[in-house]
């Protein structure tokens, strides 16, 4: 067990073990998110080490490629129904790993396992890890203080409990260098952040005003008092990082991306239950029904209002004008066809001609371009909608995927992530000192708060 | 490395439905007549596990030419290389033997055995498709290429073995450079030895072509033409090592132009070479080529315990004698499983094994009975009836004591069963009726009678004194001093007995010619069996006429 303080080079540990060992044959590295897999890609690729020598994957999806290959029970549940399928994949998964005939498997494909952020851990996935850890030689790292990602609110791993961690509590190290920030060329930083962390760790109250690292601005409404300070920062940064503590919905993330004008790109989850809601609409449509289906869809995808102007329910808005009659023509055209015989690949045409009307945003795009291709592939794969999605949402989950430029998120969704610039609203709403943690240690340059309060107490 | 568990044919050539479980063995000999599928049963193995990317089928390979019928053959593997069960390649599709019970499961258990099912389907369009398959809920079949095949090591010894001499792609020779580490580095190594080849050619030998180039040279040089650099060298293209020209050698003959036998043996070398690292290797016809001995010699060496799995077809009852009974399976023709013999037929095997080869056996008593039966089959044979080879109909000995197990043993292996045999053992008497309830076609004599009591009782006079002239011509010891010594319970011998039939010298000729063995080798039999022939139509309502009757009609099958 190695224990890894934000930003003090734990991912750059497991490619320098990566380098010790790459003769020896596959190392598996097993981490939470699909950020956390992309981001270790990124970091190993940087290290030169051939791709054979490794293999990074969500803990998630490896027990889901296991458990789908070998479970041969009807009772599998819905793949939406993530309450009851994702723990499914972990039980089985762990049953599995203890069968004789799959450890020979998994040695065979594999010299050795790392997992990160193993205080994300469910208690469940730690068992899932102890199985394997009869087949494979492993090493955990992880950091008690950004133990936040619950999956389905399941209880987390205590990296400090001796009886749970077992023979891992017997092997404990820590790393002592701030490496983030020592590359960020912004040593301060780095050394606040180990005050902030070990204050955390003590429950002391943070005030943040005594760290000059950090640039603070107090203020009860971004929008109203700090608008251009914020703007700028958004026009200037190019590697940028908008945290926002609000994570029981997205909506207070979607109206920052509105206000500031739609430059900033919502960072979506990728179990996030609108891909499959969308979905499961676009199955339900027919030739009698596209139009108030188009109509549904586009207000939940676009901003409403202006959409309403084009689009409602009953069909497309007559428009006197002849010059909004042409810009109408071409979805007029394809919904005639839609009505007389659907087809979804066309369908998401429409949606792209909707998009292209005046004045229409998309505050989702991730969510609209997955939906676009999820209608495509089910026509071109006779499936269903549903099951495109599925496939694809799958296909992410595998891969991993990298955040560009600008985004908007929370600690859950981009913990395990790096950014220059880190921006952070209503840090005064963190209840947790672990997300405060989480939040404030993704800079690696420069750290922006903006608070009501200048003194923090998470607790 | 990999053997066969598991054999599946369906709709290829001779088999419409055919299933064998081998389960953990290592040594398979196939037996069967002609024409009842064995070269087909190993063709079928070594296609399913091919090297070969393109193997050809034909509208002719479709059982019954019925080509609307998909081919379908696949294979269960154990003992599998680690390359293929890696969870990129096919980690994730193994099902689980259960060792126990020998059926294999697709939930897996801890104690299971990880196997692999390949399974190789020719549709109407000709083209073979393989794939990694299992019956697991939602996972699909998923392709297997050459390469990955390969990796099984399958070889298969027939009569087309020429190209195993040679280094291409897909033959054993290929495989074992590959399997060497030292030329890990050097895969082109072949390709480079040509090149060598080429270059010290180039120079010299063509130099008495030059003054034809030279001519030319001047003639393009009229035309305008500069080939100035012009000079005879091969065509690479020509020397590509494709088409097998790099082969093996002896004293710069190569081996393809060796005796068959030797092409084989050879063959069989370079590929128990490679089975010391794993593999299947399968011969046809075991025998062809090769003098017993060598034969033999060859099968005890594949039969030492190596880690590879060996199968076998052969004709020969010198290779039989050389396995155990749990070695052999035969094949029936349409059958849809293999037939399997259990040990009680071990001795069987030193005593009878050409009985094996045939579909029908009858189990004599001893020798003596043995020769009737040939006697029989030499009268049917003059009187233009089928002869038992035809009818596909062997003979056994059942060495007296041991008779009812081999004929329950070969009962049990799938063969018609006949008995021929006496009724003078109270214990065997006693056991006829439930044999006979298995379905075990017993002939036998009356009245607790040996079967040399029966013929001196019921021959005509004539027919016996051809057989006492027959034994006086074989016997160095006093025939008539025997003779009086058991007919005094009746009496005096007479002088002229030879001419006297009378029921107590028939039964004195009986008990002597039993004691003293008068008649007890094949050949004595076959004699015997030929006079009764002779007589047969002199002998109506007799016993021995009725055992002869009864032993024809079970040759004929009626």
């Amino acid at each position: 067990m190695l224990i890894a303080p934000a930003g003090f080079g734990k991912t750059h540990a497991i490619a320098e073990c990566l380098n010790h060992s790459k003769d020896k044959g596959k190392q598996l590295i097993l981490t939470h998110t699909h950020a956390g897999v992309a981001s270790i890609k990124e970091k190993i690729k940087k290290q030169g080490i051939s791709n054979s020598s490794y293999s990074v994957e969500t803990i998630m999806s490896f027990a889901q490629k296991y458990t789908l290959s070998f479970y041969n029970g009807s009772d599998i549940p819905k793949q939406d129904n993530s309450e009851k399928y994702y723990p499914f994949l972990i039980e089985k998964a762990t049953e599995l790993f203890k069968l004789n005939p799959i450890k020979q498997i998994i040695v065979n494909s594999y010299k050795g396992l790392f997992v990160d952020e193993y205080q994300d851990c469910t208690l469940s996935q730690h068992k899932l890890i102890l199985a394997l850890s009869e087949s494979l030689k492993t090493r955990i790292l992880g950091d008690y203080l950004q133990g936040i990602y619950g999956f389905n609110s399941e209880n987390l791993v205590d990296l400090e409990d001796t009886v749970i961690m077992g023979e891992f509590a017997e092997t404990k190290y820590e790393l002592d260098e701030p490496q983030r920030w020592l590359r960020g060329n912004n040593t301060n930083l780095g050394s606040d952040l180990y005050l902030i962390r070990n204050s955390l760790l003590k429950k002391m109250e943070i005030d943040l005003e005594k760290y000059s690292s950090i640039e603070l601005h107090k203020c009860s409404d971004i929008y109203e008092e700090k608008y251009n300070v914020i703007l700028d920062i958004i026009k200037n940064e190019n590697n940028l990082l908008i945290i926002d503590p609000i994570t029981t919905n997205i909506h207070s993330r979607i109206k920052f991306i509105q206000r500031f004008n739609n430059i900033p790109s919502l960072v979506e989850s990728i179990y996030d239950k609108d891909f499959y809601k969308t979905s499961s609409i676009a199955d339900k449509i027919t030739e009698d029904n596209v139009i108030p289906m188009l109509s549904l869809l586009c207000d939940f995808l676009f901003n409403k209002t202006e959409v309403n102007k084009w689009l409602k329910r009953a069909g497309l808005v007559k428009k006197k004008n002849d010059n909004d009659k042409t810009i109408l023509k071409p979805l007029e055209n394809i919904l005639n066809i839609l009505q007389d015989k659907y087809s979804s690949a066309l369908f998401s045409i429409a949606l792209k001609e909707v998009y292209k009307l005046p004045n229409i945003k998309c505050y989702r795009k991730e969510l609209f371009y997955t939906f676009c291709k999820a209608l495509e592939q089910a026509e071109y794969g006779n499936i269903t909608v549903f099951i495109a999605m599925t496939n694809i949402r799958n296909l992410i989950s595998r891969m991993g995927r990298k955040l560009f430029g600008k985004s908007v998120g929370t600690t859950l969704l981009t913990k395990g992530l790096e950014f220059d610039t880190v921006l952070i609203i209503n840090a005064h709403k963190f209840d947790s000192p672990k997300h405060l943690y989480v939040a404030l240690t993704r800079a690696s340059k420069r750290l922006i708060i903006f608070t009501e309060k200048t003194k923090l107490n998470p607790y | 490395m990999a053997k066969i568990h598991t054999l599946k044919i369906a709709n290829y050539r001779g088999f419409k439905k055919f299933e064998q479980v081998f389960g953990m063995t290592d040594f398979i000999c196939l037996i069967g007549r002609g024409d009842s599928g064995k070269t087909t049963i190993l063709e079928a193995i070594s296609s399913v596990l091919s090297p070969i990317w393109n193997l050809s089928f034909y509208d002719t390979d479709f059982y019954k030419v019925e080509i609307t019928n998909p081919i379908e053959i696949e294979v269960s593997l154990y003992e599998l290389p680690n390359a293929l069960i890696h969870e990129n390649k096919f980690g994730l599709y193994i099902r689980g033997l259960d060792k126990a019970t020998g059926i294999i499961h697709d939930e897996i258990k801890d104690e299971h055995e990880p196997v692999l099912t390949i399974k190789l389907i020719v549709k109407k369009d000709l083209e073979p498709k393989w794939f990694v398959t299992n019956d697991r809920n939602g996972q699909e079949p998923i392709e297997i290429h050459a390469t990955d095949r390969a990796k099984l090591n399958v070889f298969m010894v027939s009569d087309y073995i020429d190209r195993h001499f040679t280094w291409n792609k897909g033959t054993p020779l290929y495989s074992l450079l590959k399997q060497d580490g030292s030329n890990e580095e050097k895969t082109s190594i072949i390709v480079d030895a040509f090149r060598d080849a080429k270059q010290n050619i180039d120079p010299d030998a063509f130099k008495y072509l030059n003054n034809v180039v030279k001519n030319i040279k001047k003639s393009a040089s009229n035309l305008g033409v500069d080939i100035e650099n012009t000079s005879t060298s091969i065509d690479f293209k020509d020397i590509a090592i494709k088409d097998g020209r790099i082969c093996l050698h002896e004293d710069n003959v190569p081996f393809r132009l060796k005796g068959k036998g030797t092409k084989r043996l050879i063959s069989v070398a370079i590929q128990t070479e490679l089975a010391k690292s794993g593999g299947i290797l399968l011969i046809d016809e075991i025998e062809l080529g090769l003098e017993p001995d060598r034969a033999q010699h060859l099968v005890r060496t594949l039969k030492k315990p190596n880690i590879g799995q060996v199968f076998i077809t052969t004709h020969s009852r010198d290779i039989l004698v050389e396995l155990k009974a749990t070695d052999i399976y035969k094949i029936e023709k349409n059958g849809e499983c293999l037939l399997l013999f259990d040990t009680t037929l071990q001795g069987c095997i030193r005593t009878n094994p050409e009985a094996f080869f045939s579909n029908r056996i009858l189990v004599c008593e001893g020798p003596t009975e043995i020769g009737i039966c040939r006697g029989l089959n030499n009268y049917r044979i003059q009187s233009e009836q089928d002869n038992v080879s035809y009818l596909g109909v062997g003979f056994a000995n059942g060495v007296g004591s041991n008779q009812v197990a081999y004929a329950k043993g070969f009962l049990e292996a799938g063969y018609k069963v006949c008995m021929f045999c006496d009724s003078e053992v109270k214990e065997f008497n006693e056991q006829k009726a439930t044999l006979k309830e298995k379905g075990i076609n017993i002939i036998d004599c009356d009245n607790n009678n040996a079967i040399e009591n029966q013929i001196f009782l019921d021959l005509p006079w004539n027919a016996i004194k051809e057989l006492i002239h027959y034994v006086l011509s074989t016997r160095h010891d006093s025939v008539e001093d025997s003779l009086r010594h058991y007919y005094k319970t009746y009496g005096e011998l007479p002088q002229n007995w030879i001419e006297v039939d009378s029921l107590e010298l028939r039964k004195t000729l009986g008990i002597v010619a039993k004691k003293r063995q008068w008649l007890k080798n094949i050949d004595h039999g076959e004699f015997l069996g030929e006079v009764c022939c002779k007589y047969l139509a002199d002998i109506k309502g007799t016993r021995l006429e009725t055992q002869f009757q009864e032993l024809s009609d079970w040759i004929d099958n009626a």
